[in-house]
């Protein structure tokens, strides 16, 4: 991928859309995940990168296992927990590599969102490759990074304040304590406070990183503070738009529960061949990982909206990127000069953009493009 | 105090002849239940609840005999409830600091004192004894605890004699953290809340003693059997369970009403009170013998089935209102159920017309105040906001604590000298009750073996516990080491981090503490790590036993244990899996008429350590009371190994070689060690399996107890394998099928310390780890999702 794919420009003829209401968020997430799914390409290699370390490290894990339960005939019969147990307790310690691993995939996820948003998000046609995917990956890292840092930081803070404060204040309250049921739903609806909250930084968190990926600037403060703006403007069409996800989330998590483990459980049986179970369940953290990528679409999709609106500005991306060249068509001069720069640039018109989009609030809600608009374009 | 005519206040009684059909401590030669306690003691009380200020007013007349051979010239109560008076008391110095740290308030606090104590004097006033009371602690001497009250008597209280009492107590009741007092929302749980008295035992020189100890962390309860009659006034609207028959309910004035429970043949008397409850009564169960064990005990000792019989119980559930759902309370019934079928096929009827299941409150935190305990008919089992249908909760805290009608309601040993003697006992009976329960599915409940496994990660593993592919992988830092590579040995912060991550990630507790609410969500895949499921109890014993390592021997005063751990290990897991060990040991046709001659003599009893080994010699034989002794006696381990080397087959190697006739002793034998690790010295089963026209043959040898040394040797010959069959497998102490359907797989020595060594095989087979290695890895893929969100 030559960098003159980077290259941003702007859509100066865009038309300043309506912001979605209720019933229109509602589908944004679903659009959002729709998007990921329909970049397979993309979904499937951030999947085998994210699963591979866990792979390699756990080949260690299971060459000390089998090291152990290989010549054992026990291992394989109905006492063979008890070995498992022996085993467990014999070798102590390890807690730590699942730990590691969260930190691991906390980054990479940190890494790929950007990279997510700047190709499959910003809807280029014709979309990048891998090269181009990776490369938006690198380049908007650090910036992804910094906006991650205030979000762990509001993490802590919530977390502590309601811990040591907020909840032993209201349980504290005699009122609560009138009756069991009272104690016990005000217990209940601070809990789920306290995970709306969090969902919240993790909102807020998505909606900042995807502005610095928007408007192409560098400040994580900068799209912060935009950010908690945006959510003093939209926080019902915010929250509703992300509901669908998180029932997706919930709801995929629990279908996949009683469905494969009904469908699958006698792999796990007797000398079973796991390696099947294994394969047949990767659908489940495929599709985590696919709706977690979609919350990252989602919250450019609303930036780009509020930014249009706010900005007088398209509906869609203000800054665009310019189509990846073809083999036989290099990127102009133009585009190669603006390379870099880092901020918004106006290199050329819209109209002489042939991979700009159309702008209107219709078709800012499908922001993807089709194989056919793009072969009607290129026609 | 005038001492004149204080000879009259000792009423005489004499004691009742002694009868078969009358406990009177553990009787070796008894045969059949007994039909009722001594009843050497006799409260009658009544007691008012004020909720408002969470406070009791009481007053109480108590009878007590001398049943032993010697006189005494002082009483001793039990004042538990001043443990939690302070932080300084020896129940708080002994728990940890963050159970200290959870009174918030001084409300939270609780004290009892006694405002009148009279013995009352026949033709004559009574004679006041609370002047002379002080506080003692004879274990730790700690001038805080208040938990033992000392009370002089003005004259002798000579054997045989009986004394009545009267007293008046008033009670600020704490914050029900351990199980006793106050909860939010008007839930009172009223346990060891009136004065008690102790127990006098015989000592020397015609002297008796009481036993009664300070209120210790890690210790319960003990008293005689006796009679109780209380009266219990609560404000108007609150719901009543207690220990004992209702007989009486009605208007007490003031906006209170009272209710009358009696109750013979018991050591305690606990109640609860909460206007939001929900009162299920089943009116008259009749338990099910299991016919199994009923024609083992007919065969056996000889009993008739009429004589085997189970009586109807009463049964009356208090549901908190977030229970009060058909799905629940089924749950619920079945358990009690079971626990009543079980406990009663195999130890004798459960004697009482009565039982009261109560479900406790939660705490701010959500947490279940009250827990699981036991209380003479009367039973506290929490369960979870929403309980999961393939965990087996609140089941497996109902057999438990039902469970402990029979092992210390009714045996009542001392809990405080031997707690084993009750929790060991029941942890295995509730083990064992449950994995033979929930072995079918029940479709209804959607509760039973097929689905209760564990969870693991996004998986919550159905199928039998065959199929539960062990606890949580803690992934071991010799394949961290070996996939870092020797670098990691080289960073300087590289051990901190590693144990700082490991004590982070220790708990995977992904929400934060103090939230159990939530915890409905450790279920969702993203969340759930590994659930431990009671597939089978007896996993989980051993692993905790195990885990714990052996610090002290089980017999041992309850509060002198090397620590918590220990304590908990000793008297519940490790004496589960000793009990599981010497089951498996004697097999079903010596136990279970063993066990069920135990709790015979030991019902109404109190029966001490010693009983129980005899009964095990008695009736398994000196063999099986030595094992008994060692592993509750002792700190002795068992470990028994097995090495096998294949000596490569001679070749054509040399000049000398050439011609000559190869040694077929030696020539590709295959050498069989057989190590004993540890100190037990038991016989075992060394087994060797040939593979013999096309199916394993079994060759099993008894390396004999006689045989002390620490090592056998066996060499199988190619001759011998020509003759046989291929070796493909040698087992020490291998897998008893013939025992499975009555106590689940494994070999006779759960207790071995490791069982990774006791079986070799020819061909490796990889699927087990391959199995496990892939649940690791879903798991990790799936927490690393859950973090992802982070990202």
């Amino acid at each position: 991928m030559s960098e003159s794919q980077d290259k941003p420009v702007m859509d100066e003829e865009a038309q300043v859309p309506a912001f979605p209401g209720l019933l229109q968020a509602l589908f944004l997430g679903p659009q959002a995940l729709w998007t990921v799914l329909r970049a397979p390409v993309v979904l499937l290699f951030v999947f085998f990168c994210m699963t591979l370390p866990a792979f390699l490290l756990l080949s260690g894990y299971y060459e000390n296992l089998n090291s152990v339960l290989a010549g054992n005939p026990l291992a394989n019969g109905r006492g063979g927990l008890f070995l498992l147990q022996d085993y467990d307790r014999l070798h102590p310690g390890g807690h730590e590599l699942p730990g590691l691993m969260q930190i691991v995939w906390t980054l990479m996820i940190t890494f790929f969102a950007a990279g997510l948003l700047s190709t499959v998000g910003l809807g280029r046609r014709p979309r990048p490759g891998l090269t181009g995917f990776l490369s938006e990956s690198g380049r908007l890292f650090f910036r992804s990074f910094r906006t991650l840092i205030p979000s762990l930081i509001l993490i802590l803070i919530w977390t502590g304040l309601f811990i040591v404060l907020l909840k032993p204040w209201v349980m504290g309250l005699d009122i609560v304590h009138a009756s069991n049921m009272r104690a016990h739903w005000v217990l209940f609806g601070l809990n789920v406070l306290f995970l709306f909250g969090l969902g919240k930084i993790l909102i807020l968190r998505r909606l900042a990183l995807a502005r610095l990926v928007h408007t192409g600037r560098k400040s994580a403060l900068l799209a912060w503070l935009w950010t908690l703006r945006y959510w003093m403007r939209h926080p019902f069409v915010t929250i509703t738009a992300y509901i669908p996800l998180f029932l997706l989330f919930a709801g995929g998590a629990l279908g996949a529960v009683y469905g494969l483990d009904a469908l699958l459980a006698r792999y796990f049986e007797q000398d079973s061949r796991p390696a099947y179970f294994m394969l047949a369940a990767q659908v489940f953290p495929l599709f985590y990982l696919a709706v977690n990528l979609a919350s990252f679409l989602l919250a450019r999709h609303l930036v780009a909206m509020d930014t249009a609106i706010r900005e007088g500005g398209a509906a869609e991306p203000r800054v665009v990127f310019a189509p990846e060249p073809s083999k036989t068509e290099p990127a102009t001069s133009v585009e190669k000069d603006a390379v870099g720069s880092g901020d918004v640039v106006s290199a050329k018109p819209a109209e002489a953009n042939p991979d700009v989009r159309p702008s209107s609030s219709e078709e800012a809600l499908a922001w993807e493009w089709t194989p056919e608009d793009s072969a009607k374009k290129e026609g | 105090m005038s001492f004149a005519g204080t000879a009259t206040c000792i009423l005489l009684y004499a004691l009742s002849s002694s009868s078969t059909l009358l406990a009177q401590g553990f009787d070796r030669v008894r045969e059949g239940l007994p039909g009722k306690s001594e009843d050497r003691v006799g409260y009658t009380m009544t007691v008012r609840l004020d909720a408002e200020n969470k406070r009791l007013v009481g007053k109480q007349e108590i009878r007590y005999r001398n049943a032993t051979q010697g006189k005494t010239r002082e009483l001793r109560f039990h004042l538990y409830l001043n443990a939690f008076r302070n932080v300084r008391s020896t129940l708080m110095r002994e728990s940890d600091a963050a159970f200290r740290r959870g009174y918030k308030s001084q409300a939270e606090f609780g004290e009892t004192r006694f405002t009148k104590l009279q013995l009352l004097v026949k033709d004559g006033d009574p004679v006041d004894l609370l002047g002379g009371l002080r506080y003692e602690a004879p274990e730790d001497g700690n001038a805080d605890d208040r938990t033992v009250a000392v009370v002089p008597l003005p004259v002798d209280f000579d054997p045989g004699t009986e004394i009545l009492l009267k007293s008046e107590f008033d009670v600020d009741l704490p914050k029900a953290y351990r199980r006793t007092g106050w909860g939010p929302g008007n839930f009172f749980m009223m346990a060891q809340w009136f004065p008690k008295l102790g127990v006098l035992q015989d000592a020397d020189a015609g002297l008796s003693s009481w036993n009664c100890h300070q209120f210790h962390a890690s210790t319960e309860f003990f008293a005689d059997f006796g009679s109780y009659d209380v009266r219990i006034e609560v404000p108007a609207g609150f719901k009543v369970g207690a220990t004992g028959k209702q007989i009486e309910e009605g208007p007490a004035g003031e906006g209170y009403v009272f209710h009358h429970f009696v109750q013979k043949d018991v050591h305690d008397f606990a109640w609860v009170a909460d206007p939001d409850y929900s009162v299920y009564v089943e009116d008259a169960y009749q338990p099910v013998l299991d016919p199994k064990v009923s024609s083992i005990l007919e065969d056996v000792l000889g009993y008739r089935t009429q004589e085997l019989a189970l009586t109807p119980v009463r049964i009356t559930y208090l549901l908190q209102p977030e229970h009060d759902r058909k799905y629940v309370l089924e749950r619920w019934k079945k358990s009690v159920h079971i626990a009543l079928d079980f406990f009663g096929s195999r130890f004798g009827r459960y004697p009482y017309e009565t039982l009261t299941v109560v479900d406790p409150t939660r705490d701010e935190d959500g947490r279940g105040l009250g827990g699981g305990m036991e209380y003479p008919t009367l039973i506290t089992c929490g369960s979870p906001r929403f309980p999961h249908p393939r965990q087996l909760s609140p089941e497996g805290v109902t057999v438990h604590e039902f469970g402990h009608q029979f092992w210390f309601a009714l045996s009542g040993n001392n809990e405080f000298e031997s707690a084993w003697l009750d929790e060991g006992f029941n942890s295995w009976s509730e083990g064992r009750a449950l994995d033979l329960a929930y072995r079918s599915y029940d479709k209804k409940l959607g509760v039973g073996a097929p689905l209760v496994t564990r969870a693991y990660g996004p998986w919550i593993f159905p199928g039998p516990p065959a199929a539960s592919l062990g606890p949580l992988p803690k992934l071991d830092k010799v394949a961290i080491r070996r996939l870092v590579g020797k670098a990691a040995a080289y960073i300087p912060w590289y051990d901190k981090l590693d144990g700082a991550l490991g004590r982070w990630n220790g708990e995977l507790r992904l929400l934060p503490k103090g939230m159990p609410e939530l915890d409905v969500l450790t279920y969702l895949p993203v969340l759930g790590n590994e659930r431990l499921m009671p597939t089978s109890a007896l996993y989980g014993d051993r692993a905790g036993f195990l885990r714990a390592g052996i610090k002290d021997p089980v017999d041992r005063f309850a509060w002198t244990y090397a620590d918590r751990p220990s304590y908990r290990s000793n008297s519940y897991s490790r004496t589960s899996t000793n009990l599981a060990t010497l089951e498996r040991f004697l097999g079903p046709k010596v136990w279970t008429p063993l066990m069920r001659r135990f709790h015979e003599r030991a019902r109404f009893a109190h029966p001490k350590p010693g009983d129980f080994y005899r009964t095990v010699e008695e009736m398994g034989g000196v063999e099986a009371g030595r094992l008994a002794r060692d592993l509750f006696l002792t700190t002795k381990s068992l470990d028994y190994s097995v090495t096998v080397k294949v000596k490569p087959p001679w070749g054509e190697k040399g000049l000398f070689d050439k011609g000559e006739k190869k040694d077929t002793e030696v020539n590709g034998a295959t050498e069989i060690t057989v190590y004993r690790k540890g100190q037990i010295v038991v016989p075992v089963t060394v087994r060797f399996v040939y593979w013999k026209d096309g199916a394993p043959v079994n060759e099993d040898v008894v390396w004999k107890a006689a045989q002390h040394a620490p090592w056998q040797r066996w060499v199988v010959s190619l001759a011998d394998q020509a003759k046989k069959g291929e070796l493909i497998q040698v087992y020490v102490d291998p897998p008893r099928t013939d025992l499975e359907p009555w106590f689940g797989p494994g070999g006779v020595y759960l207790v071995d310390q490791n069982l990774l060594n006791n079986a070799w095989q020819k061909t490796p087979n990889q699927r087990p780890a391959k199995r496990r290695a892939t649940r690791a890895l879903l798991w990790t893929q799936c927490l690393s999702n859950f973090f992802g969100v982070m990202g």
